[in-house]
């Protein structure tokens, strides 16, 4: 059916174009454009052209940022992703699991700061639970400062983020084995196929999708980690888990730097978009591969 | 189809015509309302600017006042500049005196009122000196609410009567009582700096004592360079503190009410922190005995000895409103006699004269004298000057009192970063 007017769609369109140019478009045209001053804030901002961003590739804590958020991606991968893997091909391969299902599951389900307080308590160097089981069992040198050793905090925090995104990645995982027709499971299990054979020849094969999916959400989640560095070392000792999501809440929201937070947000941006277009770009389709 | 089409038309028009007339019917002549912006009052004090408001609007027929407050940290940091940027910004709001009102002032957000405070009456319920410290170049732009000690040395007091120890007077002094509390094993200082600032204050005024307040101040200022001589000097001061043992070795990895519940848990003698703690302890600790010193003198200092941190608080009248009266006739409202005391109840010790000679918590009273005595007050570096700057140096002494850094390497990265600022 074709509109009696040219202008019709248009209207029908507006709308919807309007609220995505109030909500989205025009936020981000608005932080590329203040990138590109100096502005405090409260000040009218000046035009400095690309000065944030030469400061920006200059600034230590800044670069540094993506290095440890890099160090988080590579240890939530393993803590996360491979484990919740381990965790779904065990729930998958007994019967009556609901109980450790929903028990690995459930600190997704609570919030992110909330979580992080409550391990704040658990590793509390002078009141913590922790070090104070540590004592009582006599390993008094294990004791540690965890959240506040540059050795420790950023590993912590990875350990953390697995105690509660490995539930998540189960619950994706174990979804995808459901998925597997129980005729190709049985019939494998006539061959005298053990369960981790099962595992690693079958149902990891068959869910490559989901795994795939899977690895792109940790990593563009482990750019874009906040909540769980901030209430738990905010970006320290000595800038040690700082992460560019905190970094650029420090540099816009206590220093005041609207300008050069813009800036970070944009490169912040790019990155995560570049990453998310390489990621696509190199996931080959194998059509010879059966998946569900 | 044609009459449908004129008639969408119609509406479209008759809307845009609407909503302009709507916008340009809400001019100023027509604003009666008073807004100031102020971070949370508290639990305490919030009913006591309540009476004031229901008092105003009873005399000022037709007015209405509004507090807009915002949490402490949210309105420090990003709150205020959006508050003063929107569309109704307030017509007065909380300010830091110091490099903030100045920054203000050069940002056309805050209005001279020298003549007008002393017009309405409102200058007369202040302290002879009140005002010192709220000018900015020349001219009065706050109405001051109180003033806040940033740095002092808490101890625990029966910890101190149980081993014999008596409050330090030099920095010799306190090396020893730390000495005895290290051989007790008791954590001499407990300090909580996840958040930077503690230490910062605390650092800062040991930098300003061994530095003198002139080079401390214009350091921060960007006009000398932060990895000179004295401020090394003055960090080592403070990196000798932690060397020795003297500092609980969570200090950067937990937050300041953390160390506040250490201190009052009796895990360490001293706890330097502000006069804030007062409150703090009636609300959570009231059976802890806990008193205070100032910084003890340090030897060899440049800075005067007796000198005091600490941060001057009040009310900025927004120069953009058009409401000046209004607004210091709604202070004076909430400045009476009357008010002042049930504000001072709550905490806050308004620089009135009607509280002269009142009786206040003795701590309170204590920290009224230190700072009516004090003949030098030192700026912390986080509210007295630019915050990239205050950061930079709040970080390199956390780098050195975490044992991470010497005080030369921490003032040269602090140095590098400032440099890279505009």
């Amino acid at each position: 059916m074709k509109p009696t007017a040219r202008w019709i769609p248009y209207f029908l369109v507006a709308p919807a174009f309007a609220i995505f140019t109030l909500a989205i478009l025009g936020p981000i045209i608005a932080t590329f454009g203040l990138s590109l001053t100096d502005w405090d804030g409260f000040s009218t901002p000046s035009f400095i052209g690309l000065e944030n961003f030469v400061r920006a590739f200059n600034d230590k804590v800044y670069t540094s940022s993506y290095g440890h958020a890099a160090i988080y991606i590579v240890a939530t991968l393993v803590l996360e992703v491979l484990v919740g893997l381990i965790l779904a091909g065990l729930v998958s391969a007994k019967r009556n699991t609901t109980f450790y299902r929903v028990a690995f599951f459930t600190p997704v389900m609570l919030p992110l700061v909330v979580i992080s307080v409550l391990w704040s308590f658990l590793l509390n160097p002078d009141l913590g639970i922790l070090n104070r089981i540590l004592d009582q069992v006599g390993l008094e040198s294990w004791k540690h400062i965890w959240l506040g050793d540059q050795s420790t905090a950023l590993l912590s925090i990875s350990v953390i983020s697995g105690w509660i995104f490995a539930g998540f990645y189960m619950a994706i995982f174990y979804a995808g084995f459901q998925r597997i027709p129980s005729t190709i499971i049985e019939s494998a299990r006539l061959d005298g196929a053990s369960e981790l054979q099962l595992l690693r020849q079958i149902k990891i094969p068959m869910i490559k999708n989901l795994t795939e999916v899977a690895v792109l959400l940790c990593v563009t989640g482990g750019i874009q980690v906040f909540d769980l560095v901030y209430v738990l070392t905010n970006g320290g000792p000595y800038d040690t888990t700082q992460v560019p999501t905190t970094y650029l809440v420090r540099v816009v929201f206590r220093d005041q730097q609207m300008g050069y937070g813009s800036a970070l947000a944009v490169i912040l941006t790019l990155v995560v978009v570049g990453f998310g277009l390489i990621y696509n770009k190199l996931r080959t389709k194998d059509d010879s591969v059966v998946e569900y | 189809m044609f009459k449908g089409k004129r008639l969408i038309a119609g509406m479209a028009v008759g809307l845009l015509g609407l909503a302009v007339l709507t916008g340009c019917s809400k001019g100023d002549s027509a604003d009666k309302v008073l807004r100031i912006a102020t971070p949370s009052l508290g639990d305490s004090e919030l009913p006591v600017w309540e009476a004031a408001k229901a008092s105003y609007e009873a005399a000022h027929e037709g007015w209405t006042v509004e507090f807009i407050q915002q949490d402490d940290d949210l309105y420090s940091t990003v709150g205020l500049p959006t508050l003063l940027n929107g569309k109704n910004s307030p017509d007065a709001y909380f300010e830091w005196a110091g490099a903030r009102l100045d920054q203000r002032v050069a940002e056309g957000f805050a209005a001279d009122i020298s003549t007008d405070i002393e017009s309405s009456g409102l200058k007369d319920l202040f302290n002879d000196g009140a005002f010192a410290g709220y000018d900015s170049g020349g001219k009065l732009s706050m109405i001051p609410r109180a003033r806040d000690v940033t740095n002092v040395l808490w101890y625990n007091v029966d910890m101190f009567a149980k081993n014999g120890v008596t409050p330090p007077k030099t920095w010799d002094e306190l090396n020893t009582v730390c000495a005895k509390f290290k051989s007790l094993k008791i954590n001499c200082f407990v300090q909580g700096n996840k958040d930077l600032w503690t230490v910062g204050n605390w650092g800062g005024h040991i930098i300003s004592r061994v530095a003198g307040e002139a080079l401390y101040a214009e350091t921060l200022q960007k006009k000398k360079p932060m990895n000179g001589p004295e401020f090394i000097k003055g960090l080592t001061v403070l990196s000798d503190l932690a060397k020795n043992g003297y500092v609980n070795e969570s200090v950067n990895s937990i937050a300041d009410n953390e160390a506040a519940s250490l201190f009052f848990q009796g895990k360490a003698a001293f706890h330097p922190i502000g006069s804030w703690l007062v409150g703090t302890q009636q609300d959570q600790a009231p059976d802890f005995k806990m008193d205070f010193i100032n910084l003890p003198a340090i030897t060899d200092g440049a800075g005067d000895q007796d000198s005091i941190m600490a941060v001057f608080t009040g009310y900025i009248v927004n120069a953009k409103s058009s409401k000046k009266t209004e607004v210091l006739d709604f202070f004076k409202e909430l400045y009476s006699p009357e008010n002042a005391k049930k504000i001072a109840d709550s905490g806050t010790v308004l620089l009135v004269k009607s509280l002269a000679g009142g009786t206040l918590d003795p701590l309170t009273a204590k920290i009224n004298a230190l700072l009516d005595g004090a003949k030098v007050v030192v700026a912390p570096p986080d509210t007295g000057f630019e915050l990239p700057v205050a950061d930079a140096l709040n970080a390199a002494q956390a780098e050195v009192i975490g044992g991470k850094s010497t005080p030369q390497a921490a003032l040269d990265a602090a140095q590098e970063k400032v440099a890279a600022l505009k």
